[in-house]
Formats: structure tokens, C-alpha cells, sequence
């Protein structure tokens, strides 16, 4: 992907799209500007909007307060544009419940979360992991999650929990492991024909009576 | 007095402001001249003083409420008031 250029009070300001160390610093700058917003802090929010934009581009010497207000927030699209997927992963699907904080969860976590993932997985350091593509970095995660879910499947088959009690059938029947929405099935765009069977037809003379019964030929 | 274009936190002040009474729906079909009477119909004092200060400077202060109305409209123009909602909502501010 190249390089994005746009014109600040005349001078050439370029987004360039950071690896995965630099992306986790942007991740925690957004974190930090839904914090703002909750608090209703505009100044807060624009500090850590130039910082977002700073830290993806070359830019330098700019005084903030004068700057239009549509041009920073062009940059900082154009800055969150060039650092977004370029792939539409089903893991980045939002699920249906609202996440709530974690208490394990603090500001700047996001580097250390991709870190320990990649090091424990596949053994990298961090220099290597620092320098992976965003989309690398997410579809490596998605499938990392994907083996961990079909192992976890596999083990949940072999003991009983997958094998409840049903009072009614007086059996044991198989319950499947909850998997993430991401995963579920997808509905079809086009729901399949079903054909019926000749012989599971409605049987006798079938009577059109949208139509004027036909007039009998005279001496028959 | 010649309006200025605001920067970030001044224009979502005065987007905080304008939003309490108008929205992109009810201000897309009025032009600029319309659209300055109303908000000055419908703002109480110290909105106005804000609103002025906010586009005019300092110096609203001392002006005629007329060329208050007259440069806020122009500020307002200046700004793209219609994006500055839009954009407002979308930051989520309220």
C-alpha cells in the first residue's frame, strides 16, 4: 500500500501505514480518545487526535491551534484509513453482546497482547513480531483462535458434558461446544429449491376452476 | 469583524451548542441567511456571547447585535456548519 500526501498549511504531510508495534500504540490512542468522549472532554480528545496523526506521519512544526478543523479530521480519517485491515476477516465481526472492561485490561495492553500471542505461538521475538503487517497480524490471530476452538471441540466430544441427560427422551444426547458468532454458519444469500416427490403429491383430478369448465361435444 | 475557521475544540464547542437545537435534517433545506435568524431566535444570552466569541473573537463583545448576526451567519458559512454536525454526531460528543 503506498503512502498517502496531504497539504497542511502548505506543507506535505505523508500517512504512512505502521506495522503491527506501531498499530498497537494506535489502538491504544483510540482507547484513550473513547475515554475522552465519554467524558465529554473536547481538548483531551483533540490532543490525543494529533498525537494519532503524528505518530503515522512525518508531520512536524505545525501549530494545532490554528489548523482548520476539517483538515485535521481529514488527517486523522485519512490516518485511521490507511492503518485499517485491508481484509474483511470474520474474526473482526462484532458480537451481539457489549464487551465491558476486563479488569485485566489497562492502557497500552494491546502491544503486550500481540506480543505474548506470537511469542507463545510460533516463538518469534519481538523485533519480528514489531515488524508484521496489520492484516498478517490479524488473520495469523484468527486462525490461532480457529485451532484452539476445534481442539477445544475435539476434547469437549470425548467427556461427558457433551453428553447431557434428557429427561424426557430418557437418553444421552450430544450437545455441541458453543462456538463464537464469528464462526457460526452463515444464512444463504438464496434459500435452496425444495423439490417435492411425485408420489408425496395431493392424489385425484386436479380441478382448475380459474378457468370456464369446457362445453361437451353434442352426441356424446 | 471577519469571522475566522475554527479549529477542532472550538468548532465542536459551537457544534455542542447549535446541536441542542438543530440537527442535519431540520437545517439541510434553509439557506445560511435563514438558518442565522433561527438560531439566534431560538439561543438565550450567554449561547449568543458564546457563539459570537467562539466565530467573531474577543471583540463580538463590543459590536452591534446586527453585525453580531451578520458575522456569526458568515463564521458559520465559513465553518460548512452542515459538515461540523455531521461530524460532531459522528465523534459522539454530547
Amino acid at each position: 500500500m503506498t503512502d498517502e500526501i496531504f497539504t497542511l498549511q502548505g506543507k506535505p504531510i505523508l500517512i504512512k501505514r505502521l506495522t503491527l508495534r506501531g498499530w498497537a500504540e494506535l489502538e491504544t490512542l483510540k482507547q484513550e480518545m473513547d475515554e475522552f468522549v465519554k467524558s465529554k472532554e473536547f481538548d483531551g480528545y483533540y490532543k490525543k487526535l494529533i498525537k494519532f496523526i503524528q505518530v503515522t506521519s512525518n508531520v512536524e512544526d505545525v501549530d494545532w491551534d490554528t489548523v482548520a478543523w476539517y483538515d485535521a479530521l481529514n488527517l486523522y480519517s485519512l490516518a485511521i484509513t490507511k492503518n485499517h485491515p485491508t481484509i474483511d476477516f470474520p474474526v473482526l465481526t462484532g458480537s451481539k453482546e457489549q464487551s465491558q472492561k476486563l479488569p485485566w485490561e489497562y492502557t497500552g495492553r494491546a502491544w503486550y497482547f500481540w506480543l505474548h500471542l506470537f511469542a507463545s505461538n510460533y516463538g518469534w521475538n519481538e523485533t519480528t513480531i514489531g515488524e508484521i503487517d496489520i492484516d498478517t497480524a490479524i488473520g495469523l490471530y484468527q486462525e490461532i483462535l480457529l485451532s484452539e476452538q476445534l481442539e477445544k471441540e475435539w476434547e469437549w466430544g470425548l467427556s461427558e458434558i457433551a453428553y447431557p441427560y434428557n429427561s424426557s427422551t430418557k437418553k444421552q444426547e450430544y450437545k455441541a461446544m458453543p462456538r463464537p458468532d464469528w464462526m457460526l454458519p452463515m444464512a444463504p444469500a438464496q434459500q435452496p429449491t425444495i423439490r417435492i416427490r411425485k408420489d408425496m403429491m395431493p392424489v385425484g383430478n386436479i380441478v382448475n376452476l380459474s378457468k370456464p369448465p369446457k362445453e361437451k361435444i353434442s352426441g356424446i | 469583524m471577519v469571522s475566522k475557521i475554527l479549529n477542532f475544540p472550538d468548532a465542536m464547542k459551537l457544534a455542542q451548542i447549535i446541536t441542542k437545537y438543530f440537527d442535519t435534517e431540520s437545517i439541510k433545506e434553509m439557506t445560511g441567511e435563514e438558518f442565522g435568524y433561527k438560531l439566534f431566535d431560538v439561543l438565550d444570552q450567554d449561547e449568543i456571547l458564546q457563539v459570537a466569541s467562539l466565530l467573531l473573537g474577543d471583540e463580538a463583545t463590543s459590536m452591534k447585535p446586527r453585525e453580531i448576526i451578520v458575522g456569526s451567519v458568515e463564521g458559520l458559512v465559513k465553518n460548512n456548519l452542515f459538515d461540523l454536525i455531521q461530524a460532531y454526531q459522528e465523534v459522539g460528543i454530547k
